[in-house]
């Protein structure tokens, strides 16, 4: 069984060498849809990431009335034994924070300090703090003299969920036409292939190949093709999220990141999965059609 | 060893092929199939390699039906089954050894088995001085050596030859022949296509003769049948 693989491996990969001028047309449309694959990715997962940060769900925002002094509020917060750390945002503070969250924002810049509400910003320490306790915490501190209104980050959530939900569906589906796309390509490059080596096949059928022995390198091939295409399109996101990260984006709050290691991992699998299967379909049809070695 | 019982071949376009043929070939034969063009002669000799299934009636290679083979079964029959063609079915492009290369690599076998048994076969067959060259550099019957050689390698036990000298001068045509007849004489059984009477005569062998599809005449039971 070990020699049938390594000879699949040095068969496919020299033909893979041999093909690679027909190949490289489809390496790159293989190359250039994932990138674009990657690139859109990239920017949903951290944008996914962002809003995550925005939406903490264990944060919880004590907007102050105007007529009522923080340190009446804040004695009377303590009085509530929150766990976690209670900071106070003056109205200078508060400005600072919007800009900082919106460095772009100009026109903000230009506003009187005046307008932006003081508050009082806890995000509670115990990391296992259920929605529900996050919520009664608001409720409590809601009845609390002076306070005018509380967020916390569940109601962030609820209304960024939406937008979650969208671009989620949005890379599902863009992730079931990447993978029929690369499958087709993959099938296509691969028939392309079986056509320019359809006399071998033959041969090799009447000196009595089997289709296993005759489908295997072409796998292998197939998958030489695949990731060389996937690092050529993980090679452009990197300088793509870089420049970006480096210039479009230089000093604001949203990170701008490459998926991590693992989501590569699952992602070459995934690829590797496709091809191989498109591969084998590719052939075995083919050979599925193949007349007899009388009419070559 | 080949045992064909009222077989029908008939081809998609509803053209029947062969007509209720019986035949029995014994191991080590040498049999000449002879007949008109279209006859079926081709037809008989693609049913050996599985190259087609019969529409009707049993065709049984060393025991083994061929009718109710799966494509594996049938890649593992054709093993033991090598076959020459007139116009010799080579990879043009490849070199003599490359071309060699493929029967041996079906088995995985290493270099170091495979190397010297194709310069065996073609020391035998003299043709191993080209064996770097081209293909598509080597004359007829240079080329049909190759064809011969590549049939022969796996020492199968049946060899069919469609028209193998048909476009040979006879100095070649012999040496094919002679080297066909070596390997009848141990015990591999050849199945030669052909119109050409001199090698009939010089080098004898049972001969069966197709018309129509329908088997006319069978040098075996003469007497029995209309040539």
């Amino acid at each position: 069984m070990f020699e049938q693989y390594k000879f699949a491996f040095i068969k496919g990969w020299g033909m893979f060498r041999k093909d690679l001028k027909h190949t490289i047309p489809s390496i790159l449309t293989l190359g250039t849809l994932l990138f674009l694959y990657f690139a859109v990715f990239t920017v949903n997962s951290s944008v996914a990431k962002a809003i995550g940060n925005v939406t903490d769900s264990r944060l919880v925002r004590v907007f102050i009335q105007d007529d009522f002094d923080a340190k009446e509020v804040k004695a009377k917060l303590n009085q509530l034994k929150i766990d976690g750390d209670i900071v106070y945002f003056n109205r200078s503070d508060a400005k600072e924070r919007v800009l900082e969250v919106a460095p772009n924002a100009d026109n903000l810049k230009e506003l009187p300090e005046d307008l932006f509400p003081r508050f009082f910003e806890i995000k509670t320490v115990n990391e296992t703090d259920s929605d529900t306790q996050v919520v009664s915490l608001s409720e409590k501190i809601a009845r609390i003299d002076g306070v005018k209104s509380v967020e916390s980050g569940k109601k962030q959530n609820e209304k960024m969920q939406r937008i979650k939900s969208i671009s989620g569906l949005f890379v599902f589906t863009l992730t079931l036409l990447t993978g029929i796309s690369c499958a087709f390509i993959v099938f296509n490059n691969i028939r392309l292939s079986l056509y320019r080596h359809h006399r071998n096949i033959m041969v090799y059928t009447l000196v009595g190949a089997t289709r296993r022995f005759i489908t295997l390198p072409y796998i292998v091939s197939s998958k030489f093709e695949a990731t060389c295409a996937f690092f050529l399109a993980w090679f452009f996101n990197k300088l793509f999220v870089d420049f970006a990260a480096g210039h479009i984006l230089k000093d604001s709050f949203f990170v701008l990141s490459t998926p991590g290691f693992w989501h590569n991992t699952v992602l070459y699998i995934a690829l590797m999965s496709l091809a191989g299967l498109s591969a084998v379909y590719s052939v075995v049809t083919f050979l599925m059609k193949q007349k007899s070695i009388n009419e070559i | 060893m080949i045992d064909i019982r009222k077989v029908d071949v008939t081809y998609e376009d509803g053209n029947k092929g062969l007509s209720n043929i019986d035949l029995q070939i014994d191991k080590g034969e040498l049999v000449y199939v002879t007949g008109s063009s279209g006859a079926g002669k081709s037809t008989l000799l693609r049913l050996m390699y599985a190259d087609i299934m019969p529409s009707r009636g049993i065709v049984k290679l060393e025991g083994q039906d061929i009718g109710g083979m799966n494509h594996n079964s049938r890649a593992f029959l054709r093993r033991n089954v090598g076959v020459i063609f007139q116009d010799f079915k080579l990879l043009e492009d490849a070199t003599v050894y490359e071309n060699l290369v493929l029967p041996l690599e079906i088995f995985y076998l290493s270099n170091s088995v495979i190397e010297p048994k194709i310069h065996h076969i073609l020391k035998a067959l003299d043709i191993f001085q080209h064996r770097n060259s081209d293909v598509k550099k080597l004359s007829g019957g240079e080329k049909q050596r190759v064809a011969v050689a590549r049939a022969l390698l796996n020492d199968p036990l049946i060899v069919v030859a469609d028209e193998p000298t048909g476009s040979l001068d006879p100095k070649n045509a012999d040496k094919i022949m002679d080297m066909l007849l070596h390997k009848s004489a141990k015990g591999t059984t050849i199945l030669i296509a052909t119109h050409d009477q001199r090698i009939i005569k010089e080098y004898p062998g049972r001969v069966i003769y197709l018309d129509r599809g329908k088997l006319t005449f069978d040098s075996k039971n003469q007497g029995t049948a209309d040539v």
